[in-house]
Order: C-alpha cells, then sequence, then structure tokens
C-alpha cells in the first residue's frame, strides 16, 4: 500500500503528508461457560493518511490538515479522490502554522514477546486454557470468556523524514464471573497482557472468582454518609487519568487546564503521600513517529512535564513528547491491611467513572469491603460520589504493588471523607 | 434524495458470490457481510479546527461466516480478488473451521443450521441535503459561527465545541438463497458549552440527530441557546445530598434509562448466556401499566435504523414492555437459534472486523397523556433531571447506574432555581420503572452518541421517549 499511497501524493503535489498503515491478524475465542460458541479469525489492513496544506490570512500563516482512510484493493485513482477530498478539506481547517515532527529513517523494531513463538489460534487457546484453569468449583465459575490473540504491525512514514515501523503481539480479553447462591451475582473483568502470561491469567481468574463469591454473600448497601474510602486495582488506573488529562497539552492549550510545569498539582498543604508518578510508553514510536522513553510527570507532588502530541506542544512551546496510555506510581507507604482499618473498600463498581474537567470521581458499588472494629462486612449497592482536587492532599497509598498494561504501582489509594449514598 | 450504491460493492459482489458458491460446497451455510462505509468529521473548539475521515466509522471489508454441521465461525478480511479467492477458502478451510487445541473439560457448542429463507432486498434512505453537497467549507463556518455565538454569549463561556459527524453506510449481504443491499446515511451534531467554576470545568451537552444529511445543523443551532444557559447555570451547581427523590425525567433522561437500565437487560444473548434476569420475567409486570417499550431498527429514523441487520436479518419494531408487561427480548440471529425463538433484526457489528451480538437500536418508551406543567407540579419535594452524561448495564442484576449533569430542585410543585450536578442515579431497574406515575405527550428521540456492549463495541444508536415522573435514588 505504501508504494501506491507515495504515488498518489506525488501526482497530486501534495507536499506535507503522514501516512500510518497498520496491518493486524487475529484469533478470536468466545465461550460460553465452559463451551466455545464461536472461533473467528482476522486479516485486516488500514491505512490513515493525514494531509497537510499551508495557506495565509490576514498576514498569519496557517497549516490545516485532513485525515482519509485508504483501504486494500484501491486503485489509484480511488485513492488519488480520497486524498484530494482530505487537502481540499485541509484548506478550511485554520489551525496555526506548526511543524511536523521530524524524524527519520530507523531499522524497524520487533517488540520482544514470548506470543511471537506460536500461531495465534495457539496463543487463544492457551490463555482460554489458563484461564479456565482457576474455574474449578460449582459455586462460583466463568459465565463467559472473550480471548483475542492479536499481532500488530504499524508503520508510519511522513514527509518529514519519518520512517519507522514496529511489531507486537498482545492477547487480551474480557470474562465475566457467576455464583449463584445465596444470590445470583455476576461480576465483569478485563485482561490484556503483552506475553503469553498464563499464570498472571489463572491468578487473576481465581480472584474473580473469589470476588463474585464475595459478592453473592452481600446482602446490604452502606448506610449513606461519609466514609475514608480504599480504592484499588483498576480504580487506581481510573483514577490517576486525571493527572494524565490535566497534564496533557492539548488541554492546557485550550485553557482547560491552567497546569504548568513546577505547579504544585496536589494542593500546598499535603499532609498524605506527594505523588510521584511516571508516564511508561507502550510502543516505541507514537503516532506521530516520536520516540518514545519513560518520563517523570509529577514529582513530590509538583509537575514536571506537560506532554502530548507534536502541535500542541509546538504551540505551547515545549518538546513533543508524544501521548502516553500507561502510568507509573512510585508512591506506596502503608501496607494494605493497615490502610484499609477503618474504611469502606470498594473493589467492583458497575463503572467507576473520573472526570479529568470537574475532578469527580465516582460509580454504582458492586462489591464493597467495610473494615471496622467488629471486623469485615461485605456490601454492594450504593455509589460514591468524591471531588479528587478536595481530596488528593491526603492521598495514602500501599506497599503492595500493582501491575497491568495501563498501570504499574500501588495496588490502593485510601482517600479520606468520600460522600456515599446508600 | 435516496443514498446512491457503493460502487465498490457492485464490483465487489460476484467475486463474494463466488466465494460463497465456492465455500458452500464443502460448507452446508456459507454468508457474507461487505460493507464500504465513509464517515467525516468536524470539530471547532479551543484546541482547534479538526476534520478528516472518521476512522471507527470509515472502513471497507468483508466478513464470511461458515457452518460445518456442528458449529460457526467467522472470517473477517479487507481484500478480495479473483486471484484471492482461493486465499480466502483456504483460510477458512485450513485456519479458521479445524478445530484444534481445544483445552480439556472444555467443549463446542454445536448449533443447527441458519435457516437461509430465500429474500431479496435493495434498499437505501433518503436526505435533503448531503454533507458532501453542503460542503467542508459551508459545514465548518456553520460549526465555527455556533461556537463564535455561544463563547460570545458571556465571557465566562470558557468553550463552546461545536461537531458535525455523518457515515454514509453501504452494505451487501449475500448468501446462498439471500441478496440484500442497503444503503444508509446517519448525521449527528452536537454542542458543548464549557464554564470554569473554580478549579473545576463545568459544561453542558446537547445534540441533534438524524437519519438524513446536513439539515441536523440548522437544529444544532437551535439548541445553543440551552446549551450556554445550562452551562452558565452550572457554575453555583451544588452537591447533591443523597436520598430518594420524586424525579421528573427530561426524554434524554428517560432516554438512558430505557436503554441502559433496562434495555441492555433484554439483549437476548444475554439470556443465552444466564446473565439477564428479565429471562425470568417475560410475560410478568416489570414497569408501570403506563409504560409502553420499543425497540426497532425499523421503528424510527434516527441512527440506529436500518433495513437489515448485520446478519442478513430483517429489521423490526420489537414491542418489548407493553402497558408494564415484559413481551419478549430482543435478539442476534445465533443467540435466537441457542433460545430456539425468531430473531429481532438486532445482530449488529462494530464493523465487518468484529463478532456480531444482540445490539439495540432505536429504544424508547411510547408517549403518554400528562403534561411537563403537570407534572412538574404534582412534586412536592424533588428534581427534574436533565442531561445524562452516562450509564453502564447490569443486566444480571438490574442494578441502575446512570449519571446524568443536572438536577434541578422541585418544590412544592415549583422548580426554585437550584441546580445540583454531577448526580447518580442508583437503585433496582423494575423500582423505578413500577414507580412511574406520569408520562408526559412528548417524545424526542437522541442519537448522537454511542452504545458499547460492556466497554467495546461501539454502535451507533438512539434512545428516548417522554418525559416520566419515578421516584429514584441519587448521589
Amino acid at each position: 500500500m505504501r508504494d501506491i499511497i507515495l504515488k498518489a501524493l506525488r501526482e497530486l503535489d501534495i507536499p506535507v503528508y503522514q501516512i500510518e498503515i497498520t496491518e493486524e491478524r487475529s484469533a478470536e475465542l468466545f465461550f460460553i461457560k465452559k463451551t466455545l460458541d464461536m472461533r473467528r479469525i482476522k486479516d485486516a489492513t488500514h491505512c490513515a493518511v493525514t494531509v497537510y496544506r499551508d495557506f495565509e490570512a490576514d498576514g498569519v500563516k496557517f497549516r490545516g490538515s485532513s485525515q482519509a482512510q485508504i483501504f486494500e484493493g484501491m486503485s489509484l485513482d480511488e485513492i488519488k479522490a480520497r486524498l484530494k477530498s482530505a487537502l481540499f478539506a485541509a484548506q478550511f481547517v485554520k489551525n496555526p502554522y506548526y511543524e511536523l515532527y521530524a524524524g527519520r529513517k530507523e531499522v524497524p523494531v520487533d517488540m520482544p514477546s514470548t506470543l511471537a513463538d506460536r500461531p495465534l489460534e495457539e496463543n487463544a487457546m492457551r490463555m482460554a486454557q489458563a484461564l479456565f484453569a482457576a474455574d474449578t468449583d460449582k459455586d462460583a465459575f466463568l459465565n463467559s470468556v472473550e480471548v483475542f490473540a492479536i499481532q500488530k504491525k504499524v508503520s508510519l512514514l511522513s514527509s518529514a523524514g519519518t520512517d519507522v515501523a514496529y511489531s507486537r503481539y498482545l492477547v487480551k480479553g474480557e470474562f465475566v464471573t457467576q455464583c449463584k447462591e445465596p444470590q445470583d451475582v455476576e461480576q465483569f473483568f478485563q485482561f490484556e497482557y503483552a506475553d503469553l502470561n498464563t499464570e498472571a491469567l489463572t491468578e487473576k481468574g481465581r480472584k474473580a472468582i473469589a470476588a463474585v463469591r464475595d459478592r453473592a454473600a452481600a446482602k446490604n448497601s452502606p448506610q449513606a454518609g461519609t466514609y475514608d474510602v480504599v480504592l484499588s486495582g483498576e480504580q487506581m488506573e481510573t483514577l490517576l487519568e486525571y493527572y494524565g488529562e490535566r497534564a496533557h497539552a492539548a488541554l492546557v492549550y485550550a485553557h482547560y487546564s491552567d497546569w504548568a510545569p513546577g505547579k504544585a498539582v496536589q494542593g500546598e498543604a499535603v499532609t498524605g503521600e506527594k505523588l510521584n508518578l511516571n508516564l511508561l510508553p507502550m510502543a516505541p514510536y507514537s503516532e506521530e513517529g516520536i520516540p518514545m522513553a519513560p518520563r517523570s510527570l509529577i514529582r513530590d507532588g509538583k509537575l514536571e512535564l506537560i506532554y502530548g502530541s507534536n502541535r500542541f506542544c509546538q504551540y505551547l512551546g515545549i518538546e513533543p513528547t508524544g501521548d502516553y496510555r500507561r502510568m507509573g506510581l512510585d508512591n506506596g507507604t502503608v501496607p494494605l491491611q493497615e490502610l484499609q482499618k477503618g474504611c469502606l473498600c470498594p473493589v467492583s463498581f458497575s463503572d467507576f467513572q473520573m472526570d479529568a474537567f470537574t475532578g469527580h470521581f465516582g460509580g454504582e458499588i458492586r462489591l464493597a469491603y467495610l473494615y471496622t472494629e467488629n471486623g469485615v462486612e461485605i456490601l454492594t449497592g450504593g455509589s460514591i460520589n468524591g471531588v479528587l482536587p478536595e481530596k488528593q492532599g491526603k492521598l495514602l497509598f500501599s506497599t503492595e504493588r500493582y501491575d497491568t498494561m495501563d498501570y504499574t504501582g500501588p495496588f490502593a489509594v485510601k482517600i479520606e471523607g468520600v460522600e456515599v449514598a446508600g | 434524495m435516496q443514498v446512491q450504491r457503493s460502487a465498490f460493492l457492485q464490483a465487489a459482489k460476484p467475486l463474494l458470490q463466488s466465494l460463497v458458491n465456492q465455500l458452500s460446497e464443502k460448507y452446508g451455510y456459507v454468508s457474507v457481510l461487505a460493507a464500504d462505509t465513509r464517515s467525516k468529521y468536524y470539530r471547532v473548539g479551543n484546541t482547534g479546527v479538526s476534520a478528516g475521515e472518521d476512522e471507527l466509522f470509515t472502513g471497507r471489508g468483508f466478513v464470511l461466516k461458515a457452518y460445518d454441521g456442528r458449529s460457526y465461525g467467522e472470517y473477517s478480511f479487507t481484500h478480495i480478488d479473483e486471484a484471492s479467492i482461493p486465499d480466502i477458502a483456504r483460510e477458512v478451510e485450513q485456519r479458521l473451521m479445524p478445530l484444534t487445541g481445544l483445552p480439556e473439560g472444555l467443549t463446542l457448542s454445536e448449533y443447527g443450521q441458519i435457516p437461509d429463507e430465500p429474500a431479496v432486498l435493495l434498499k437505501s434512505t433518503e436526505y435533503r441535503i448531503h454533507p458532501e453537497e453542503k460542503g467542508d467549507e459551508a459545514i465548518l463556518a456553520a460549526l465555527t459561527a455556533i461556537r463564535e455565538e455561544g463563547k460570545g454569549r458571556d465571557e465566562r463561556v470558557l468553550d463552546c465545541i461545536a461537531s458535525f459527524e455523518y457515515q454514509e453506510i453501504h452494505k451487501l449481504f449475500l448468501s446462498p438463497n439471500r441478496d440484500l443491499e442497503q444503503n444508509l446515511l446517519w448525521s449527528c451534531g452536537s454542542i458543548y458549552a464549557m464554564c470554569p467554576k473554580g478549579e473545576e470545568i463545568v459544561g453542558y451537552y446537547d445534540g441533534a440527530s438524524d437519519l438524513g444529511g446536513a439539515e441536523v445543523l440548522d437544529v444544532l443551532h437551535k439548541k445553543l441557546d440551552n446549551a450556554v444557559t445550562c452551562a452558565l447555570e452550572l457554575i453555583d451547581s451544588q452537591p447533591m445530598v443523597p436520598g430518594e427523590y420524586e424525579c421528573v425525567c427530561t426524554p434524554a433522561v428517560t432516554g438512558m434509562i430505557v436503554h441502559e437500565a433496562f434495555g441492555h437487560g433484554v439483549e437476548m444473548d444475554m439470556f443465552v448466556k444466564d446473565r439477564a434476569q428479565a429471562k425470568q420475567f417475560i410475560d410478568q409486570y416489570v414497569a408501570s401499566p403506563l409504560i409502553t417499550m420499543h425497540d426497532g431498527a425499523a421503528v424510527q429514523q434516527d441512527t440506529g435504523s436500518y433495513f437489515f441487520d448485520d446478519e442478513g436479518v430483517l429489521a423490526h419494531d420489537t414491542v418489548i414492555i407493553e402497558k408494564g408487561i415484559l413481551k419478549r427480548g430482543i435478539s442476534d440471529a445465533q443467540s435466537a437459534m441457542h433460545l430456539k425463538t425468531e430473531p429481532t433484526g438486532n445482530g449488529r457489528r462494530e464493523s465487518f472486523e468484529r463478532k456480531a451480538y444482540t445490539r439495540m437500536t432505536n429504544t424508547y418508551f411510547q408517549p403518554g397523556t400528562d403534561t411537563f406543567e403537570d407534572m412538574i407540579a404534582s412534586v412536592k419535594d424533588g428534581f427534574l433531571l436533565d442531561n445524562p452524561s452516562s450509564g453502564m448495564e447490569d443486566p444480571k442484576n438490574w442494578g441502575i447506574q446512570c449519571m446524568v449533569n443536572v438536577a434541578r430542585e422541585i418544590k412544592d410543585g415549583k422548580l426554585t432555581g437550584r441546580i445540583f450536578s454531577p448526580i447518580v442515579l442508583t437503585g433496582y431497574v423494575p423500582d423505578l420503572l413500577k414507580s412511574i406515575t406520569m408520562v408526559s405527550k412528548d417524545f424526542d428521540l437522541e442519537g448522537g452518541g454511542m452504545c458499547g456492549k460492556g466497554w467495546k463495541e461501539w454502535v451507533k444508536v438512539s434512545d428516548g421517549g417522554p418525559c416520566i415522573k419515578a421516584r429514584i435514588r441519587l448521589g
């Protein structure tokens, strides 16, 4: 595809462009209980071409852009028509001028993975086998499972010299656990690994089945009121999105965020742990071909970096870093057991949300543990609703760690004084 | 004007027929869904201007379904020509259908053969102004005008993001006995007015959608005033005091309750998995007798409309709740086979690259006889809930998690002007639906958003209905 697209760009005399070609192959398994309900395979190639058009208005230079999707089997004329249409649209996209990220030709990177050793179909089966290895009991079990084994090859090319490529393997999926007694309940889980991490998936399955068993035993909602709350696991990732989004160049440029390096983003009066948050790469290059490396975002509660895509970083006069999804938190001073004392600990929500614009976080509780002097009460129902900027000065993190594709850091955080609706 | 047919699909059709015929010699059932979709988005806001083809909604490719006498497999691919047909057939025969390595203790779910009833269909939807005819310049000018007008209303307006998107969909479904083709166009636009509130940024979203073209932009402009006014009001909003209240829901909030709280629970692939409580409530009261609920791609003209689904089943109008009694669910073809019911035309894929699941289309409560004014007047101490922001399904337990942006206080039958935000709705779905005591004459569908299955599989849907009055737990 690369050659025909370049030919079309040349014939249309489009000097500034960026191309992203993604080839994706997958093997997919869909189980209901312990039966395979559907199997799928996929071979798909996508190509997104962004074309740029420079123009002036009132003596000011602008650079407009527009993206076209190009597909396998398109003729040269079809591709030219799509690119021409995009170029036409670009003249009305009146954005201040900026330069494309100036990359260079690099040797393609094959991200190492134990998944590369076997066919995708076998990877999918092995991960299914690993998950179902946890499904050994009759009272609580796997209700349904979806497994996707994926191989992706990404090529990035631009008129500013970028010519890089990488390939990666991935296994991901989701599963639902169910427990029928004393009440029939379920819980939803997701997984994603860059290796054939069968042991981790079996362990995740075991914990998930134990959790749904607890939920089945839970009868009561928490009493409405104000609680010290411990959030953990996936909620850690969601909560930290507040910092990731507020520090993004697009939000700063648009004045949606007033954050700047040096700002005490946790507030001035921090009596809890001061945040030490890092951005971690998931691929060797960003979508614009910017090499990705670990970066420190917040150190001792103070912002160190505004990050983001090339255009917004240039507008702000800072180094373009590319967009990051994975975060690493270096905090953690209190053992989990200590952290949980006297706290409401929701471990599962129907949909835990963080609104980076307002700082509000919350969701409906599917399973929570209330640790009191009298023991542990298992609860379900009700909801929590808090405002992170109001609570962030007193955060405490667990010494226990938690690792996913999107996050590495403390397993849990204690937040004081969160409103709970029973 | 009618949406034109896809030249790409016309050219691919004989190749696909050849592929289906070839594989039909070996497999009991073979079908192909071919898609050629193009979506373009336009957005104007503080981050600048953007326009281009939407990656999620633009695609060209195929999904082949084969039945080997016991089970079904699917192959998604993006390229076909005369020379590649043997390669595609080989992938199906050697990589997809032979099932190897199924771990011990796991078995294969066995199905009967899909009844391939003969059908031929060629249909297109209509529009007044095709977005391509309107043109990039005019669309961006209209959005820029909306944004500037919104920002100019009050210096406290930080941004007023205006956006527009359309998708032209061409689909072809071929099996030995079925030859279906549809050509659709939907358009939608949105306004998001934002204001700073101390360290926070509060905002109000409003949108317009239609099974049509750029005419939606005119409707969008009419919503600007309300969006900006509400965003400004949110600056003085207060946190909700948790409790159970009498609430009047606007059609948009009704739509969220219909869709998230109840609709997902009647998706019958969830019945197959024993994941939906609704399965046990067929022919029982699950709502107030004032409530009748529909879902159907054939019943309204909005973003959830089509003529046949992604499994080649013709679109329906399914009455799910009739006067408070749950009558039936909605289903994809494979779930219907499992449950020995008739499919309802709700087998939808995010794209040709994804599996079909049971999905909603246009989902709503029928209007009633009350007036909005009477409903507000009837509330002694409660809220008018407006502007849904998100929702999550819980078909197993019928737990509600919906979030709304605005709760307007009502005291002694009058709106006091006090606003609370954000609001989490919780509770048990049938409790809420049975508590409905008033249903308004109004009716509005909103199709600007997308619906996921869990946290993936995004498809366009619309939902809505009238205003309803119910008791709801707010937090």
